[in-house]
């Protein structure tokens, strides 16, 4: 399978006053593409940084990171908002929708910036909505739907355009057990029906079984890694 | 991100907080309503000034003087009389309207025992829009230019004893051409002449004096049609054609054209042909250059309110970006540039600038109405014509959008800038 992602000895430094936090201290991984990825660790172990700078959010402070042969860590701006706009998708603990628009409006967002025609943006935001069980819920604000609702809606926000890659950050965090499992079922379907690849950030060990493979984080680096049970 | 998009997004921000969106506005509309406002005053008050000056006339008149011999300075000019070949090349000159000789006779007044010596001048009739004659104090102006008519000053109207000027009015007067001293002031032999009969004028007005332009001196003038003192020149020109062309030919012209505007041009061209010109031209681009750093004195009072709007925009704007942080990071996650994220905030502030550019263009306007109505009620109440007091012309009107947009984007700047810069990791980091 052809490779989607590699980072070598890569490292993310926050400077707090005098001290120096390494949260990521020399992470190297490789991915496949089609590959469903968990990562794994405490609270603090880095993870979701890790996960940004994936995501293009932020810089590393050394290192390479290889998304399909380019390295993130020389894009310019611009090159960073096209790889966030369209080669992944995020989706976040706190679902991270604007309250003030529509579930559907919310799925459009990441059209709009990608200067796609406003049929075709509607037309395809309709579609994910479908998609993630929502037809009936496309004009309701965040605030008339449950948790587990607004989090489908993020996701099919995360795949409005057709990203290769889809990161989750504790996506779950926020749901009930019920609920999480709901959501877990619609990524691996997802996964199983279009072969995207993904990338989920969990502490909880049930939540990663979902993946193919598991990969434990601890203070800034890879401590082992584990295939699906 | 395309503009339409950039609008709508935006549009929906403002939306958002719509009282604070609404006093920002409010804010641009006072600060450009006021700029407006004080400009459309000024501009109109002096529109109305000027435009009556120009109706008087005198801003349309070159006075011209046959030069001596000699001249000033560099240019040695040979001596230059004002003969017929001159008037006719004045005459050729673009904008030229007309060409009179002021023709002022010396007579002696009579009504009843009392006299007054004085000078009559001609009134080509048209002259009637010019000052003095708006100024009839009592009466009428004279009707043709053949009627055997007479405006008196109220001076020589008191020396001939009318207290009253209106008493004056519909007498007969008995005219007699002095002739002591024709050509007075040019200094030439005058040798035995003859006498013309002394004649009646009716008088039909007085006026009270003319403007100060022409001093004291002028207060005795009387004046008749102009025919009445091309009659008497004609008397002498008869008799004695020798010393009447040495008196005409060193009087000067007074040369009227179609159009205040061309006086400039048309002095420059007559004292190319060798002339002396005096003309009020000068006066009138002092008053411009007044009129102009006094409007710019005004603007710049009024930009003060639009200063103090400009940093309201700053204010909601930074309130926006702070409020909106969190939003912010989710655009630029979801694939937002900076440059998208800038934009969206210069539109808002850019909107602003518009609405509050046609708030107080409305403002303005409605001011100006009221101002006009109210000064017109006063002005008509005294007895005058109702005026345009207050005018927005539309390059004002196109130069206060220009001014709030412009400011408002340059508001919007700062704001636009960090809200930009905002690192979207940091902007959804839940802890
Ligand atoms: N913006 C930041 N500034 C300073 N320290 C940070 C910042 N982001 C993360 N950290 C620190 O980096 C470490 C890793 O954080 P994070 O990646 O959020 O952990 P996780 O997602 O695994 O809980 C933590 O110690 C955290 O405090
Ligand atoms: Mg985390």
């Amino acid at each position: 399978m052809d490779q989607l992602l590699q980072t070598v000895n890569l490292q993310r430094h926050y400077h707090m006053g005098n001290s120096v936090v390494r949260a990521l201290d020399g992470v190297s991984l490789e991915m496949a593409e089609g590959e469903f990825v968990a990562l794994l660790g405490t609270s603090g172990s880095g993870k979701s940084t890790l996960l940004n700078l994936v995501g293009g959010m932020d810089r590393p402070t050394e290192g390479a990171l290889l998304f399909r042969g380019r390295n993130l860590a020389q894009f310019t701006s611009g090159e960073m908002a096209a790889h966030r706009r369209s080669s992944v998708g995020m989706v976040f603990q706190s679902f991270n929708l604007i309250p003030r628009k529509t579930a559907l409006e919310n799925v459009m967002l990441p059209m709009i910036f990608a200067e796609k025609p406003p049929g075709e943006r509607r037309r395809r935001a309709q579609e994910l909505l479908e998609r993630v069980g929502l037809a009936g819920r496309a004009a309701h604000r965040p605030a008339e739907l449950s948790g587990g609702e607004q989090q489908r809606v993020a996701i099919a926000r995360a795949l409005a355009n057709q990203p290769e890659l889809l990161l989750a950050d504790e996506l779950t965090g926020n749901l009930d057990s019920r609920t999480a499992a709901e959501i877990l079922a619609l990524l691996r379907g997802l996964h199983r029906e279009t072969g995207k690849s993904m990338l989920m950030v969990t502490h909880d060990e049930r939540i990663a079984a979902v993946a193919q493979r598991r990969l434990y984080l601890s203070d800034g680096k890879i401590v082992s890694e584990a295939a699906a049970t | 991100m395309i503009l339409r998009d950039a609008i709508d997004v935006s549009l929906d921000n403002l939306r958002q907080a719509r009282l604070r969106t609404f006093l920002t506005t409010l804010g641009v509309a006072i600060g450009v309503g006021s700029i407006v406002g004080m400009l459309a005053v000024a501009i109109g008050l002096q529109d109305n000034l000027y435009s009556q000056l120009l109706r008087t006339g005198f801003f349309r008149r070159i006075t011209v003087w046959a030069q001596g011999a000699g001249g000033r300075g560099e240019q040695q000019q040979p001596p230059r009389q004002i003969d017929e070949n001159a008037i006719l090349a004045i005459r050729q000159i673009p904008g030229v309207k007309l060409i009179t000789r002021e023709a002022r006779i010396p007579v002696r007044l009579q009504a009843g025992e009392k006299t007054v010596n004085t000078q009559m001048t001609g009134v080509i009739l048209d002259d009637a829009d010019e000052a003095v004659f708006t100024e009839i104090k009592q009466g009428r102006f004279i009707t043709s230019s053949e009627a055997r008519e007479i405006i008196l000053s109220s001076q020589t109207a008191k020396t001939l004893g009318f207290i009253d000027p209106a008493a004056a009015v519909g007498q007969m007067i008995r005219v007699r051409v002095r002739v002591d001293r024709p050509g007075a002031g040019f200094g030439f032999p005058v040798p035995e002449i003859p006498v013309p009969e002394p004649f009646e004028l009716k008088v039909v007005g007085v006026v009270e004096r003319e403007r100060a332009l022409f001093g004291d001196m002028n207060a005795r003038l009387v004046y008749a049609p102009q025919a009445v003192i091309e009659e008497q020149v004609q008397f002498f020109q008869t008799r004695v054609p020798m010393i009447m062309a040495m008196v005409t030919n060193w009087a000067p012209l007074q040369v009227r054209l179609n159009d205040a505007r061309d006086v400039d041009r048309v002095e420059k061209e007559i004292k190319g042909l060798g002339f002396r010109t005096i003309s009020v031209s000068s006066i009138i681009s002092n008053m411009r250059r007044a009129f102009i750093v006094v409007d710019m004195l005004l603007a710049l009072i009024g930009s003060m309110a639009l200063v103090v709007a400009s940093l309201g925009i700053i204010n909601t704007m930074v309130m926006a970006v702070l409020e909106r942080t969190r939003e912010i990071g989710v655009m630029k996650a979801v694939g937002a540039e900076d440059g998208d994220i800038r934009r969206i905030f210069l539109t808002e502030s850019a909107l602003i600038g518009v609405a509050g550019g046609l708030a107080g263009l409305l403002l303005a306007w409605l001011l100006g109405r009221a101002m006009n109505f109210g000064a017109n009620i006063y002005i008509e109440r005294q007895g005058f014509r109702a005026e345009t007091l207050f005018h927005i012309p539309l390059w004002l009107v196109a130069a206060a959008m220009a001014f709030a947009l412009g400011v408002s984007v340059a508001s919007g700047l700062y704001p636009a800038g960090r809200a930009a810069r905002i690192d979207p990791a940091r902007a959804l980091r839940h802890d």
